[in-house]
């Protein structure tokens, strides 16, 4: 009865995140009106009407990212990655690249974890370079501007899928046939109708989803035919929800009770932590059909 | 004392500016190091192990590397028209280098003027409204709908996760072919996609014959720095 009332860590990480996004939201939508406070101006609603269907354009991309990338991200890693930016050609690939090398199974806490943490760690090293680079910005713009340099800058997206593309389509490859296939074609007959790149930009932002949807769909259909493997094998426990509901999150928890007025309940708690450390894993680790984290380590 | 400006002596890199953002940016990076802390908290409380968690963070680390500096030159390159701290918070939060030229360029040259600074950062701003809000109602339904699929079947479950991020990585493929139409200098994207492909491949090979393991972690880091190095050489034959 009581452990109803008490939030899971899964319910705290997206009050937490929903808290942080809003804050982070506000500050960052300030910008301007402060700027306009600091000095004395308005907006010049001419040059704004202008940038309106661009600003249309990139809500739409907007709704679309939310959709493909919250289920790549996880929990924490949406709300962290939502404020943070960079998404498809930072953020995206570094969880998914984490991920990978920790040996840990999509969808599950433990990718959860393991996304979060590369995400959160990716964002406070982009910081400090930007930082960094921000200071240092007099000697490094020659540097920068350097036209020999410029094409090593102008190609980061190629250099970073071109390496995880071999991984993934290698170990995915009867799911990749149809959406590479397409996506070739959609993009080459693109660009040579149009006779340039210009459009592969505008491109991307809507063939992302696009990708995703083709991918799932044609999955299904080889999944259903029994080309992808034995069908159906349900799980007997639930994961997710047995994962990160039944360990409840040690503060909240100790807060729920004392909100309750049950103190000596709360200070049991409050004390039993480390036990609750030791038992949760196990507890965690019957649940799991598969390799925890060290196991998955282990197969490298 | 008062922090109202003379609209006349207008500058874009004002040291309020720098102030301002830096304000915005300490909130975003505590955001990340709440979440770091939690979820690392998390991991070893559910029996993750404490090397595989700090591995992670190298790993992710250095992955940054590169793209960040690549973002950096984002940021010097919008600098010119801008200053530096408007392109320093607008390219460190939710936004990326496309849409926020494209958005600079609503106005035609340098930023001089205070009320087209204000107006040009509404508009990258505004772009990016959804981006801040939507996620913030959806991504808890989202999350358990993903859940439920997973438990209703377990291998579709795995399946369907992977899909997800094949969709994606098909979309980027083909973007990298989306200027052969332009001939040499459309194939650069393309070449240089092949070199990092290869080098992965060869870092895959190296892996089974010596087993060092460090290759692995670093593999993809290397991938993209041998990709964006081979693209000055691939450029001066065909660009």
């Amino acid at each position: 009865m009581k452990r109803n009332i008490l939030r899971s860590f899964d319910d705290n990480t997206h009050l937490f995140g929903r808290i942080w996004g809003v804050v982070a939201a506000v500050l960052i939508i300030a910008f301007p009106f402060v700027c306009m406070a600091i000095f004395g101006v308005g907006v010049d609603w001419k040059i704004f009407a202008s940038g309106l269907s661009i600003i249309v354009m990139y809500c739409a991309v907007g709704a679309v990212e939310t959709f493909t990338y919250t289920p790549m991200l996880g929990s924490g890693g949406t709300y962290l990655g939502f404020v943070t930016g960079n998404l498809s050609n930072l953020k995206v690939p570094c969880a998914l690249n984490c991920m990978e090398q920790a040996g840990v199974e999509k969808g599950t806490e433990e990718a959860e974890v393991i996304s979060t943490i590369s995400i959160a760690v990716s964002s406070i090293v982009t910081m400090l370079i930007i930082v960094l680079g921000v200071v240092l910005i007099s000697f490094l713009t020659p540097i920068f501007e350097n036209e020999a340099l410029a094409p090593a800058f102008d190609n980061v997206l190629p250099a970073l899928f071109g390496g995880m593309a071999v991984v993934y389509i290698s170990k995915n490859w009867k799911i990749s046939v149809v959406p590479c296939v397409l996506m070739l074609l959609v993009f080459i007959i693109a660009s040579y109708v149009t006779g340039s790149g210009d459009l592969a930009g505008t491109l991307i932002g809507v063939m992302v989803p696009v990708g995703v949807i083709v991918t799932l769909l044609s999955s299904r259909y080889m999944y259903k035919k029994g080309w992808l493997g034995e069908q159906g094998t349900p799980a007997a426990q639930p994961e997710l929800p047995s994962v990160a509901d039944a360990v409840p999150d040690e503060e909240t928890e100790v807060a729920a009770l004392q909100a309750l007025g049950e103190d000596a309940a709360a200070k049991e708690a409050s004390e039993g932590k480390e036990a609750d450390a030791k038992e949760a894993p196990a507890a965690d680790n019957a649940d799991k059909a598969d390799a925890p984290e060290a196991k998955g380590e282990e197969k490298k | 004392m008062t922090f109202q400006l003379n609209a006349a002596a207008f500058d874009k890199n004002a040291p309020i500016l720098y102030a301002i953002v830096a304000i915005i940016l300490a909130v975003v990076v505590a955001q990340a190091v709440f979440f770091l802390v939690r979820a690392y908290r998390r991991g070893v409380k559910i029996g993750m192990s404490k090397a595989v968690l700090n591995k992670t963070m190298l790993r992710a680390g250095v992955f940054t590397i590169a793209p960040a500096v690549a973002i950096l030159v984002g940021i010097v390159a919008l600098s010119q028209k801008l200053g530096i701290p408007l392109p320093w918070l607008r390219l460190s939060v939710i936004g990326s280098f496309s849409y926020e030229t494209i958005a600079a360029n609503v106005f035609e040259g340098n930023v001089t003027d205070a009320t087209v600074y204000v107006t040009v950062a509404l508009v990258m701003t505004c772009g990016m409204l959804v981006s801040m809000f939507l996620p913030l109602f959806t991504a808890k339904k989202i999350q358990r709908g993903l859940m439920h699929i997973r438990q209703r079947d377990k291998k579709w479950g795995e399946i369907f996760m992977n899909a997800l991020f094949l969709g994606m990585i098909s979309a980027f493929l083909g973007y990298v072919f989306g200027g052969v139409g332009e001939g040499g200098s459309g194939w650069i994207p393309v070449l240089v996609f092949l070199v990092s492909a290869v080098v992965m491949a060869l870092c895959g090979l190296l892996l089974k014959v010596t087993k060092w393991r460090w290759i692995n972690d670093y593999a993809l880091p290397i991938c993209i720095v041998a990709g964006m190095v081979c693209a000055v050489p691939i450029t001066m034959l065909l660009g």
